[in-house]
């Protein structure tokens, strides 16, 4: 033991295992840095974030136990009451050492996320794979010295970690449907929560229990095999023995396929919500999230709240719904688990027959920093576009004949009577555009004023892509003379429309328009009690779909945009050329034909 | 008959018992049929480059078994795990090539060593640490990087650890090679104080060093044992083989000039040449023969 002990305190204070600290706490900050935590989802990071010191201790330890050689201290030590199997023995148990510093980085790290206001429960086991993987790694390491005594070999070693880690989990489930990835997975030191797509905790069967076991029963087997090879007989084969026989039960258990049972358990969270989440009231909107998440309800209110309330009271709406549905892809649940339920939509990927209500209904994911004020944003937009009355879902979008009509033309002849199955007259569409309505200014203003982040956010996107034409400087030569240098962005804005995709909400079908968002920020711009004071009288006027952006301009005395004609004289076009770029832009053969207006 | 180092205790259990030790590496025989008893004392082990003496140490540290033969150390057979333990706790060996952790201070070291040792407890081993290391007059390094250490203060390093324990059989192979005379001076001092109370093997090629310290000598070559005796059993050897002359004599096997400008012959001294008192080098030369010879040349 007190070689254990000295080897254990050499192995913490090794420069490689040092160094590799950093890396642990560097690679869980990126890990959670853009997400709100969950501690059941991250409990499950701490394994991968310890693989840098599982790496370093790989290395640290097969240099210490191979010191000797290459020392040329071997002869010294051969005269000492010490024998090799000893000596084996004291470095595989100060291998032990290791666990304290990564228990404790483990701890440090859902303190971390606690105090980032984590929500959800770790599993105890899930965090015990992190420190046991870091002990697998250096008894590793020891069993190699035991055949491979250069220093090169433990570089070599852990690049061959890495490589069956990758191999087993990426490589045998690549091109397995997301649904029923390889359960081979689980012979790789640590297991993600799925391959693809980003399923909640909830919804994976993960045998983290036996996987723990594996894990501990690799290390018995590779020290055991270590002590076989330093002249240790009998308890050696003992030891090698059962650990092969715990490796072949755990590992034989955790590569079994979830059990109907299982996949029907975890298909209750998605057909009967009801059971597994909490729901409240506040400021007239309702929220439910999964047990797990509840804590979210605060998060949600927070940038819900400050858009109803801007909201004249007797306009104030009393359906908005925030209800968290569970992603699917990429769980052990199938279409067939769910059975009709609502969430079985989710497996057509055709949010024109989702059947999930008019509820919004954000993911297993929130955003931190930032990232926050992106789902904030994309929740409020979706409130706010619902308290305007613009279309919450797709089925609330129907199209008129003509726009049926316009919308085949697209197709081939030959797709054409297939596409007029779904494309049709009073049929569902996915988008609609609210270009030239005033209530899209007012639904953008109401979201990117509801929180400092949502504000920050809406006008890093249209910093990004502003409205108008911009000006492409190809180094010192700028000649927009001849129409070449200068670029327009299209009209609509793109990353608005995309944002609901981060949320993991996917049926709204609202488009915004650079025009409305422009002067959505002219409004920002102003101070918010006025502004609102100015919404709250003309409301009615307003939210009605027939008044334009033109209207509200006057309405609420916004500077008006600069036209394409001004802005192309702006910027130095040759009025010959700024003719033709308005042409085209205004062309209406040139308009997307999928564009249906909002009603 | 039993020689002891003392040429006392010739009654008492020996520390090292040898008889027809052999020892071979592939087709080189390093050891044949070396016998020898030990007691207590201070032995000097003299013979040039592959004369086996490293091989009989190794053999005498319990890290080489010989092919044939018995030995006995510390009274116990080193061929039974048991026994051969239980010699290991009482013996110090300091190799002739050590091998260092670089990296670690010379009190890491000499610990780490001591930990190897079945020192467990922490306290204790760390007091034994800073007594072997004062002993091998390393106190004021002990917190040094060895890489940072001269080849000198590494010997030194190297005996500390053999000296952990307070050892009944201490076997330094090469101890001296390396230090700076004043440093002999103070190796001489320590080891004859410690050869006072337990048995001392020591390799070396300083024909000096065992004469200054050694009770009794051992010269090898070609794996056996030449002569065995006191240091001036090994110079009676040469007496009547080493003359003075003004010049080096064609007839000497080997001469030098000494100090005082006149030659020391050693050979077959010639009719009416003025004899000089022997050495124990002159003897050893003349044992061991040209192989010293060119050795010394």
């Amino acid at each position: 033991m007190a070689l254990a002990r000295a080897e254990g305190r050499r192995l913490l204070r090794h420069p490689i295992v040092l160094a590799s600290i950093p890396f642990c706490v560097g690679t869980f900050l990126l890990l959670t840095w853009n997400q709100a935590p969950v501690l059941s989802r991250d409990d499950i990071l701490t394994g991968l974030a310890l693989c840098p010191l599982s790496g370093a201790v790989f290395l640290a330890a097969h240099l210490g136990a191979t010191r000797s050689f290459r020392h040329g201290t071997d002869e010294l030590y051969e005269g000492t009451v010490t024998t090799p199997a000893q000596r084996t023995a004291g470095h595989l148990l100060s291998v032990l050492w290791t666990i304290g510093p990564s228990v404790l980085l483990v701890v440090a790290g859902l303190l971390y996320l606690v105090a980032l206001r984590a929500v959800g429960r770790p599993d105890p086991v899930e965090l015990l794979t992190g420190p046991s993987l870091v002990v697998l790694g250096g008894v590793l390491g020891v069993a190699l010295a035991r055949w491979w005594r250069a220093a090169l070999a433990g570089p070599v070693g852990v690049v061959a970690l890495a490589a069956i880690e990758i191999f087993l989990v990426w490589q045998t489930s690549a091109g397995r449907p997301e649904n029923d990835p390889n359960p081979v997975r689980w012979l790789a030191p640590w297991v993600p929560i799925a391959i693809s797509g980003d399923p909640p905790r909830e919804l994976v069967v993960r045998p983290s229990g036996w996987h723990l076991v594996f894990i501990i029963s690799l290390a018995l087997l590779f020290g055991g095999i270590a002590l076989l090879r330093a002249g240790v007989r009998a308890h050696a084969v003992a030891a090698t023995a059962g650990a092969l026989a715990l490796i072949l039960v755990a590992g034989s258990a955790q590569v079994r396929a979830p059990t109907a049972a299982q996949r029907r358990s975890l298909a209750d969270f998605l057909v009967h919500p009801e059971k597994h989440q909490v729901c409240q009231i506040r400021a007239s909107v309702r929220y439910c999230a999964y047990r797990g998440y509840a804590g979210w309800i605060d998060r949600w209110a927070a940038a819900v709240t400050p858009v109803t309330s801007r909201v004249p009271a007797p306009a104030r709406p009393k359906d908005v719904e925030i209800i968290q549905t569970l992603v699917v892809y990429g769980s052990d649940v199938g279409e067939a688990d769910l059975q009709g339920s609502p969430a079985a939509s989710q497996f057509g990927y055709n949010p024109t027959e989702d059947d999930l209500g008019s509820a919004i209904t954000p993911g297993n994911q929130w955003g931190r920093g930032k990232y926050e004020g992106r789902d904030e944003l994309a929740m409020d937009l979706i409130v706010a576009a619902q308290v305007v009355g613009l279309p919450r879902r797709p089925q609330d979008v129907r199209l008129t004949a003509a726009e049926a009509r316009r919308i085949l033309a697209g197709y081939e002849p030959s797709e054409r009577a297939d596409a007029a199955k779904q494309i049709h007259a009073g049929g569902a569409w996915d988008y609609c555009t609210s270009v030239g309505q005033a209530r899209a200014v007012l639904a953008l203003w109401l979201a990117a004023q509801a929180t400092s982040r949502t504000e920050s956010t809406f006008r890093g996107v249209l910093a990004r892509d502003p409205y108008g034409i911009q000006v492409v400087r190809s180094g010192s030569d700028v000649n927009v003379r001849n129409g070449q240098d200068f670029t327009f962005g299209g009209p609509m804005q793109g990353e608005l429309a995309t944002l609901q995709y981060e949320l993991q909400t996917f049926n709204f079908p609202v488009q915004w328009s650079k025009t409305e968002a422009t002067y959505a920020l002219q409004l920002l711009n102003q101070p918010t009690a006025r502004v609102s004071e100015a919404l709250a009288r003309n409301w009615a006027l307003l939210t009605r779909p027939s008044t334009t952006t033109d209207e509200l301009v006057q309405v609420m005395g916004l500077r008006p945009l600069p036209s394409y004609d001004e802005q192309l004289r702006e910027a130095g076009v040759s009025p010959v050329h700024a003719k033709s770029v308005i042409r085209n832009l205004t062309d209406p053969a040139n308009a997307d034909p999928s564009l249906v207006p909002c009603r | 008959m039993n020689d002891t180092l003392d040429g006392v205790d010739s009654d008492a259990l020996p520390t090292v018992r040898l008889q027809g030790i052999e020892k071979r590496f592939l087709h080189t025989r390093a050891l044949g049929g070396v016998s020898l008893d030990l007691g207590t004392g201070i032995l000097g082990l003299l013979g040039p480059n592959g004369a086996g003496k490293t091989t009989l140490l190794r053999i005498l540290a319990t890290v080489l078994a010989p092919d044939a033969g018995e030995v006995r150390l510390l009274g116990r057979d080193p061929a039974r795990s048991q026994d051969r333990l239980e010699i290991r706790r009482r013996l110090g060996y300091m190799p002739q090539e050590p091998g260092f952790h670089r990296n670690f201070t010379a009190f890491e070291f000499v610990d780490y060593v001591a930990i190897l040792k079945e020192m467990t407890n922490r306290r204790r081993r760390h007091r034994e640490v800073e007594r072997a290391m004062e002993l091998a007059g390393l106190s004021g390094v002990a917190r040094k990087k060895i890489r940072a250490l001269s080849g000198g203060m590494r010997r030194r390093v190297a005996l500390a650890q053999s000296l952990l324990g307070d050892p009944d059989l201490l076997i330094l192979d090469e101890p001296t090679a390396g230090l700076d005379p004043e440093q002999r001076l103070r190796f001489r001092d320590m080891v004859s104080r410690l050869g006072e109370d337990r048995t001392i093997i020591v390799s070396t090629h300083q024909t000096e060093d065992v004469a200054a310290l050694c009770q009794q000598v051992v010269v090898m070559n070609g794996g056996q044992i030449l002569l065995r005796g006191t240091p001036r059993d090994v110079a009676e050897v040469a007496r009547g083989h080493v003359w003075l002359a003004d010049g080096r004599d064609p007839r000497a096997r080997l001469a030098w000039r000494t100090a005082e400008g006149r030659h020391r012959n050693i050979g077959d001294a010639p009719a009416g040449a003025e004899l000089a008192e022997p050495t124990i080098e002159d003897g050893y030369l003349l044992l061991v023969g040209e192989q010293a010879f060119s050795e010394a040349a």
